[in-house]
């Protein structure tokens, strides 16, 4: 336990080493590829490397990855328009919109074909809870507080039905989609709110869904404001391509493994999500 | 060649083999049997052990309710452990949380399980299949080897014999024929060579001598070269010899010097130096010497490179050589006598690592070999700097990760964040070298970050120190710490980096200061300082970060463990606190004196905060009483008077009394004194306050200081209401019974005295009565039943006393049919008095006789309540001692005769006895 819990401590240190090293490069004419802290940071520096070295290729200038410190620092960066191209969650990109307008938008990515995903009320498959409304009275999982499909749009799912928290029993905070899943499947929840992949993923081993959000579209690149408009044009293109050849498609893989693509986007496409968002901030909840 | 005639032997020798063999055979069955039982124990106590470890893991994950940790630990688990066949994690519900199931089948297995649990109720259960199917295939294969080595070892001993037996009888005796025979034959060969020999060597030794003649010419050039090797090998050798001492390097440097200017054949004057160059610097400094003066050992400490022609020799790596004192020689002084220099670099590759310097007369020539051999001399001081640098290097690493190993031990042996921060600062001293050093955490409330555990400052500057908080834009080290990155302060007075008021608080020079990351965010600092201006040793530094990291992951831990403590704890009090109160409440509807409802309520309160001590006091004017008490102390029934400042909180703005810490309350209280001297150091004290008015206290106390929380001091108040109402009640109860009471015994009185005759009766009765009963030794409630039931014995002759009882003639039988009525009609009368409850029987059969032929019921003996015996002959005593209407008073005398006649018939025996000896006493007429 000790021995594996300082081998964990000296990585850490190993990564802030690397991580202080890594933010002063900035070459002259390079472009910044930023991407939110999702995952630690070195992996996502080995996934999202591909795609800047593919870009970077397409409109002959560099480019590298940058991982953001955290979310807002992110999101107060692309508002800034100090990143010249950014990868960024549909919540985190209304919550910028929200803060400093709109930005040029690159595209958005295709899972499985398609653009947008949604989110499962799920209970224990001989639950006899059948709908929403059942859920009065009930304890319920939530992943993460910050979580789009573990909390924000469910949340707001239950107060539409007339179910707000005050009416469960209790309401927890699990931190991950799997965590979810299998606290109600354990039995220390009755329903819980998870991500539709995760849910597929848990089914067989005793779940059904009760309900399901509406579609959210998917995660997209942005651009920043003052970017050269025939820069922004090939790097548009240059994502469109992704999928048309082998070389690719790999890139997507490394990024994530279920994406097929990378289709045009519009801001319009995040109104439902931004409804959704505004309205949990007039009730006090929000990002 | 040679025959063999000893296969008579063989059958022995077979025989004897084939007993060993089975003799091995039978040990080896044994010895693999004994074996295999304690190797599958073992196999069972490490499954148990990893079982057990496999079970705290999945507690901690699952009170953090991290289900996929558990589920992902488990099956890599089973991956890992080549032994494991299956792991299962069975959910209280039936649900499979985790499961790992290898596919080889195995014949050899066993599986044990365990019920994870916590606070009572079952998490999960665990169940592990382990296989053993290698432990068996090696038991085998061991026996195998075991069984092959005992034929082997048969064999070989067989074959042993066999030859010893061979050579001992037969081979000598053959071998001594042959001898002869060769013998023989080769005396007369011998004479041959001989002859042959004596030539030969003649020539030889013609040759040898030319040969001999030369290499004597050549010895001699060789032996002039050793000579002069010899002497830089031992100088060398010596060298390398001091280094191997243990010993520090500059004590070796001095000993280096100290040989080379005892050299013989050096032409040196007896007096130099060792200069080794500072580390990443162009700077030699000076760190063995010998002859020289003090004065020249200041002005040459710290040589500049290129300066005087030691700093040149550093500087152009070469051998400086200086006959005389010329314009080279840049560093003068006073006095200084003529001489000439060697200085000579110490190089390691291209790399100066030092230089040595060394004194010559003035004129001496410039020489070959002396060169040389200083140059080899200090390449053998440059292997040896390098290696001690080396090894002190690599010392100093693997110290670095052995403090850590064991910084990191310490850190994860607490799950309390007050313990975790008090055991940090125990072990600073062991394995940091900083003066001081301070744990900072941040302070939501407060927005910045305060002090929450420190090294190496006096008691006054700890005190400063916990009252200062330290905000975002306070000095730039907090910004830049905030950011998440660490600072090194050099020279703290000669840098804006640190605010004057944290150097005069922190009182420290240099310092490193480094986020403490709690959660992914800084939640803390942890800064080490040096009381003077020094570089911060890169040791210190990394042991402080490796500190700060562990201790981030730490505190987080236990921050998450406590906040799940916490809110059970939290949820439990609150059950209690709700059950406490509502038991208070049926207290009040239930009982009715002020006794029982103090020591329900101090019992209650005991049992909701937990604490040492409770006591509810009593105001007395100007004094307050302890009352009642439960817990350590015992003040029971003393009195103690408030300070002004007390008075005033607790009487007039009636509010509570918060004391974190009894040793700090500045003004002398003899209460607090008392509360000190048995032990106790935290109070709570809650003034019970009726119709506007205080009229005691409540409070609790706790043998630790601070001890009580805001909380605590709600439901104390909320307690202290519910005893007030309850106290309220029953003095209201206590008071309506004593009204009662009253209201009928002055009515009784004032219908005593309406009769001349009859005037004082009830209050001899009853006097006479309890004289009896105290002689008979009844208790004080039996005593007060007594004393109402003398008082009210006669209530029932209402209404008859100015009809009858004035009649100064004999009663008609009429008449004493109404007299007698009056025990009945007097319980009757009281039977709606509830309080008076106990006494109604006594007044009802004070009548009774004991030989049953008394009234109204005929009662027998025991049948009829002890009282009212006891009353019966108070009565019939007072009745005979006083003067009726219709007759004199019989007097004392007659009436103790009356009394002994009728004793067994009319009175109770006992009863009498002691009336008997009460009238004795004085005091009775």
């Amino acid at each position: 336990m000790s021995a594996s819990g300082l081998k964990k401590y000296l990585c850490l240190l190993l990564l802030f080493a690397g991580l202080a090293s890594a933010g002063s490069a900035n070459a002259q004419e390079s472009l910044t590829l930023g991407v939110h802290p999702y995952l630690p940071a070195t992996e996502l520096v080995k996934r999202f490397t591909p795609l800047a070295d593919y870009l970077s290729k397409k409109i002959g200038k560099p480019v590298t990855v940058r991982v953001a410190k955290d979310y807002q620092e992110h999101i107060d960066q692309i508002g800034n328009d100090r990143l010249d191209i950014a990868y960024m969650g549909p919540a985190s990109y209304v919550k910028m919109v929200a803060l400093y307008g709109e930005k040029p938008l690159l595209a958005r990515l295709e899972i499985k074909g398609k653009p947008a995903f949604k989110g499962m009320i799920i209970v224990r498959e001989k639950s006899t809870l059948h709908s929403l409304a059942d859920l009065t009275g009930k304890h319920f999982a939530f992943g993460d507080p910050d979580s789009t499909m573990s909390h924000l749009v469910p949340r707001f799912m239950l107060w539409e039905a007339g179910v707000d928290v005050d009416k469960l029993a209790s309401h927890t905070f699990l931190y991950s989609h799997h965590n979810v899943a299998l606290g109600v499947l354990m039995g220390d929840y009755d329903a819980g709110a998870v991500k539709e992949e995760v849910f597929y993923k848990y089914e067989k081993r005793g779940l059904k869904a009760i309900a399901g959000t509406p579609l959210i579209s998917e995660h997209l690149f942005v651009t920043r404001r003052t970017l050269p408009s025939e820069t922004i044009r090939a790097l548009r293109e240059a994502l469109y391509n992704l999928k048309d050849n082998a070389e690719g498609r790999v890139i997507m893989s490394v990024i994530k493994k279920s994406m097929t693509g990378m289709v045009p986007v519009n801001d319009g496409d995040y109104d439902n999500l931004r409804n959704i968002l505004q309205t949990l901030e007039r009730m006090g909840i929000g990002l | 060649m040679i025959r063999f005639s000893t296969f008579k032997y063989s059958r022995a020798l077979l025989a004897f083999m084939a007993v060993l063999l089975i003799f091995l055979t039978v040990a080896d069955v044994v010895t693999v049997s004994h074996q295999r039982k304690e190797i599958l124990d073992e196999a069972h106590r490490n499954a148990e052990t990893e079982l057990n470890l496999m079970g705290t893991l999945v507690r901690e994950a699952l009170l953090k309710h991290d289900y996929a940790t558990v589920e992902q630990s488990l099956t890599e688990w089973g991956k890992e452990d080549a032994a494991v066949i299956e792991i299962k994690a069975t959910a209280p519900n039936g649900f499979v949380l985790a499961q790992y199931k290898r596919a080889a089948p195995s014949e050899h297995t066993f599986n044990i399980q365990q019920r994870i649990q916590f606070a009572g109720k079952d998490l999960v259960a665990l169940e592990i299949v382990k296989d053993f199917t290698s432990v068996e295939k090696s038991l085998k294969e061991l026996y195998l080897q075991l069984v092959t080595a005992s034929v082997f070892l048969t064999i070989i001993l067989g074959i042993a014999l066999w030859f010893t037996l061979r050579k001992m009888a037969l081979i000598p005796m053959e071998r001594e024929i042959a001898r002869r025979r060769q013998a023989e034959d080769a005396l007369q060969k011998a004479n041959d060579e001989l002859e042959i020999r004596v030539e030969e060597r003649t020539g030889e030794l013609r040759d040898v001598n030319e040969q001999l003649l030369s290499e004597i010419t050549e010895r001699k050039r060789i032996e002039e070269e050793i000579k002069q090797d010899y002497h830089v090998q031992s100088v060398i050798s010596s060298v390398l010899r001091i280094s191997m001492e243990p010993v520090s390097l500059e004590e070796q440097l001095v000993r280096i010097l100290d040989f080379i200017l005892s050299v013989p054949w050096l032409s040196l004057q007896s007096k130099g130096c060792i200069f080794l160059r500072e580390e990443n610097a162009d700077v030699l400094v000076m760190k063995a010497h010998k002859g020289l003066s003090e004065s020249l050992q200041g002005m040459c400490a710290k040589v500049p490179f290129g300066k005087c022609l030691c700093g040149k020799a550093a500087s152009v790596c070469e051998i400086v050589f200086a006959d005389c004192i010329d314009d080279r020689h840049a560093i003068h002084y006073q006095g200084m006598l003529p001489h000439g220099h060697y200085n000579i670099p110490i190089m390691s590759g291209n790399k100066v690592l030092g230089v040595i310097g060394l004194y010559i007369d003035e004129g001496h020539q410039r020489n070959e070999k002396e060169e040389e051999f200083l140059t080899a001399i200090a390449n053998a001081l440059a292997g040896v700097i390098e290696r001690t640098q080396a090894e002190e290097q690599i010392k100093e690493e693997s110290e670095i990760s052995s403090s850590l190993l064991q910084i990191f031990e310490t850190l994860n042996a607490s799950l309390d964040e007050r313990q975790l921060i008090a055991d940090v600062v125990d072990i600073i001293p062991k394995y940091l070298k900083f003066d001081k050093v301070g744990i900072f955490l941040y302070e939501q409330d407060l927005r910045g970050f305060i002090a929450s555990g420190s090294y190496g400052h006096s008691p006054v500057e700890e005190g400063i120190l916990l009252t200062k908080t330290f905000k975002e834009g306070d000095f730039p080290a907090i910004d830049t710490i905030i950011k998440g990155e660490s600072v090194i302060v050099n020279d703290a007075k000669k840098y804006t980096l640190l605010s004057k008021d944290f150097i005069a608080v922190f009182n420290i020079e240099s310092a490193v200061l480094l986020p403490i990351f709690i959660g992914g965010r800084v939640r803390g600092m942890l800064i080490g300082g040096y009381r003077n201006v020094q570089p911060v040793q890169s040791r210190d530094e990394s042991l402080l970060k490796g500190l700060a990291d562990g201790l981030g992951v730490a505190i987080h831990n236990s921050r998450l463990y406590k906040e799940s403590t916490e809110r059970l704890m939290e949820l439990s009090n609150k059950v209690e606190t709700i059950k406490a109160m509502s038991q208070i409440d049926r207290e009040i509807l239930s009982a009715i004196d002020k006794d029982t409802v103090l020591n329900t309520s101090i019992a209650l309160i005991s049992r909701v905060i937990s604490c040492d001590r409770a006591s509810i006091l009593f105001r007395e004017k100007a004094m307050y009483r302890v009352i009642t008490e439960w817990g350590v102390g015992e003040l029971h029934a003393k009195t103690y008077k408030l300070t002004e400042k007390q008075v005033d909180i607790i009487e007039n703005n009636r509010t509570p009394l918060f004391i974190p810490d009894l040793s700090l309350e500045p003004v002398h209280c003899p209460y607090y004194q008392a509360q000190i001297d048995i032990g106790i150091k935290s109070m709570l004290m809650l003034p019970l306050v009726s119709k506007g008015e205080t009229i005691g206290i409540v409070d609790i106390g706790s043998v630790h200081p601070a001890r009580f929380t805001p909380e605590h001091l709600s439901t104390a108040e909320n307690l202290a209401a519910q005893i007030t109402v309850a106290l309220e009640n029953a003095s209201l109860y206590e008071d309506l019974q004593q009204l009662l009471i009253n209201t009928i015994t002055s009515f009784a009185s004032v219908i005593d005295a309406k009769s001349p005759w009859t005037r004082g009766h009830s209050e001899r009765v009853t006097q006479y009565a309890i004289a009896i009963g105290m002689e008979m030794k009844l208790d004080k409630t039996a005593l007060e039943t007594l004393r109402l039931a003398g008082i009210l014995h006669d209530i029932g002759k209402i209404g008859l006393y100015d009809v009858v009882l004035d009649k100064p003639d004999k009663l008609t039988s009429e008449e004493f049919e109404l007299v007698k009525e009056h025990s009945v009609k007097g319980a009757s009368i009281l039977e709606p008095i509830k309080q008076l409850k106990g006494i109604i029987s006594v007044i009802k059969y004070h009548h009774e006789r004991i030989d049953g032929k008394g009234y109204p019921d005929g009662l027998k003996g025991e049948e009829i309540p002890l009282l009212s015996r006891i009353l019966c002959v108070a009565d019939s005593y007072d009745s005979m001692t006083a003067n009726r209407p219709y007759r004199k008073a019989y007097g004392k005398k007659f009436a103790i005769k009356e009394l002994k006649y009728c004793s067994g018939k009319q009175f109770d025996p006992k009863v009498v006895e002691a009336f008997l000896k009460v009238l004795d006493s004085p005091g009775i007429p």
